[in-house]
């Protein structure tokens, strides 16, 4: 109805004059009240919030808003490339395209860089914490002093070569064997002291130990430790032998 | 536009009560100006518990915003602003809006009776159909413009227009019996 003709009221004045008797209404005594629990309702949940933990945020939280602050100096060197492109009047396809420029801008927009003084306390860090492992990882000092040293040594072996066939019995060896043997029927006296019975249990066990330097000799071959173990050996039956002989010539 | 209590160095005093959270700075702000709200929202609402509700809730609103004051209008301006919508408010909860239909309702060439006393005016304007009632109570009785009525009820500027008309033409018939 706004098309409505605009007439002129009839009796306009006598609306006016109602208009400025028009009585006043009160609220109800209550309502103040109604509307100061209200207020106090709202502003019950408020003495709360001051025992509330504070929480602080982060240190490095400054530095990418700092690094967020210096992004425009980032955005206006990408804009002045962008215009330097524009500028330029050589073939189209060496432009770099606007989209990658944006592109460019938005990457500046979300990284956040470290400034330089930022760099070397990072610098600084890293080798202290380098310093630290370094010093953590020594070894603990030994009370008054002492310490104990472990020391190895390491020997190369050869391959096991087929060197000299373990050293036959020796003929001489055998008759001194059967000398003493033949001895203990005539003499059995001798034979059963114990200065004879421990000399013969001595050449026993050297001949145990020498059938195995070569059962060793057959498996690992001329090997030195073996070959020096089994001259000591054969060195030792010879000793006992000549003084088991020694005893029944006597 | 119904007078509002005027300004004064006192508003200021007031105000900075008010912003203090000072409940008695509250009270009197309040006393200062409750009469002239509620009677806009009663002439609104036209029921008394709409209106009481409508007030409350403004007044909070108030106390809760006054930072917000920025002193753009006189603080009765301000607050009757947000009486204003909020008994809008209740009235939307409670009724439709009706809307002038000119081919339905005839148009009586009635002109306002010489007689016209402000209570006859005041009961007659209650029974009004609200939607017709808010747009003479908001242009004629707080004195805002169509434009700035079309947006408080959410409406156009034409609608508010033929809403203005309808509602005089319900208040001249009305009347008229009272005077005839």
């Amino acid at each position: 109805m706004s098309n409505l003709p605009e007439l002129p009221e009839s009796g306009r004045p006598n609306l006016c004059r109602a208009l400025a008797a028009l009585p006043n209404h009160e609220p109800d005594f209550e309502l103040w009240p109604l509307i100061m629990n209200q207020l106090d309702a709202e502003n019950g949940i408020q003495p709360a919030w001051p025992a509330l933990p504070a929480h602080a945020p982060d240190d490095a939280l400054w530095n990418a808003i700092a690094a967020r602050l210096d992004a425009p100096a980032t955005m206006d060197r990408i804009k002045n490339e962008e215009l330097k492109i524009k500028n330029l009047t050589v073939d189209s396809s060496f432009l770099i395209p606007l989209k990658t420029v944006h592109r460019a801008e938005k990457r500046a927009k979300v990284r956040t860089l470290w400034p330089a003084s930022r760099r070397l306390l990072a610098l600084a860090a890293s080798l202290l914490l380098l310093v630290g492992l370094v010093w953590w990882q020594r070894p603990a000092p030994v009370p008054g002093g002492l310490r104990d040293t472990v020391a190895y040594s390491q020997e190369i072996l050869a391959e096991p070569v087929p060197g000299p066939a373990f050293p036959a019995p020796d003929p001489l060896e055998a008759e001194g064997r059967a000398f003493i043997d033949g001895k203990c029927s005539t003499l059995p006296a001798v034979c059963q002291s114990s200065e004879f019975q421990l000399l013969r249990d001595q050449l026993d066990e050297l001949e145990t130990e020498e059938a195995g330097l070569l059962r060793d000799t057959q498996r690992y071959g001329n090997r030195p430790e073996i070959v020096r173990h089994q001259v000591r050996v054969t060195a030792r039956k010879a000793t006992v032998t000549r003084e088991l002989i020694r005893l029944l010539i006597s | 536009m119904p007078d509002l209590p005027s300004a004064t160095a006192s508003d200021d005093l007031l105000l900075a009560g008010c912003l203090a959270q000072e409940r008695a700075a509250q009270y009197q702000l309040y006393q200062r100006y409750k009469t002239a709200m509620y009677s806009s929202a009663f002439r609104i609402l036209r029921d008394r518990d709409l209106a009481h509700d409508a007030l409350q809730e403004a007044f909070v609103q108030v106390f809760r915003q006054l930072a917000a004051f920025r002193r753009e209008s006189t603080l009765g301006a301000w607050i009757r602003t947000i009486v204003v919508r909020q008994a809008l408010r209740q009235l939307r909860r409670e009724n439709q809006m009706e809307v002038y239909d000119p081919l339905r309702h005839a148009e009586p060439q009635v002109a306002w009776h010489d007689g016209l006393t402000g209570e006859a005016l005041d009961k007659a304007i209650g029974e009004l159909p609200a939607g017709y009632r808010s747009v003479f109570c908001l242009v004629e009785v707080e004195g805002y413009a169509h434009r700035e009525v079309a947006e408080l009820l959410g409406i156009s500027e034409g609608t508010s227009k033929s809403q203005l008309h309808f509602a005089k033409q319900q208040l001249k018939i009305k009347l008229q019996y009272l005077y005839a």
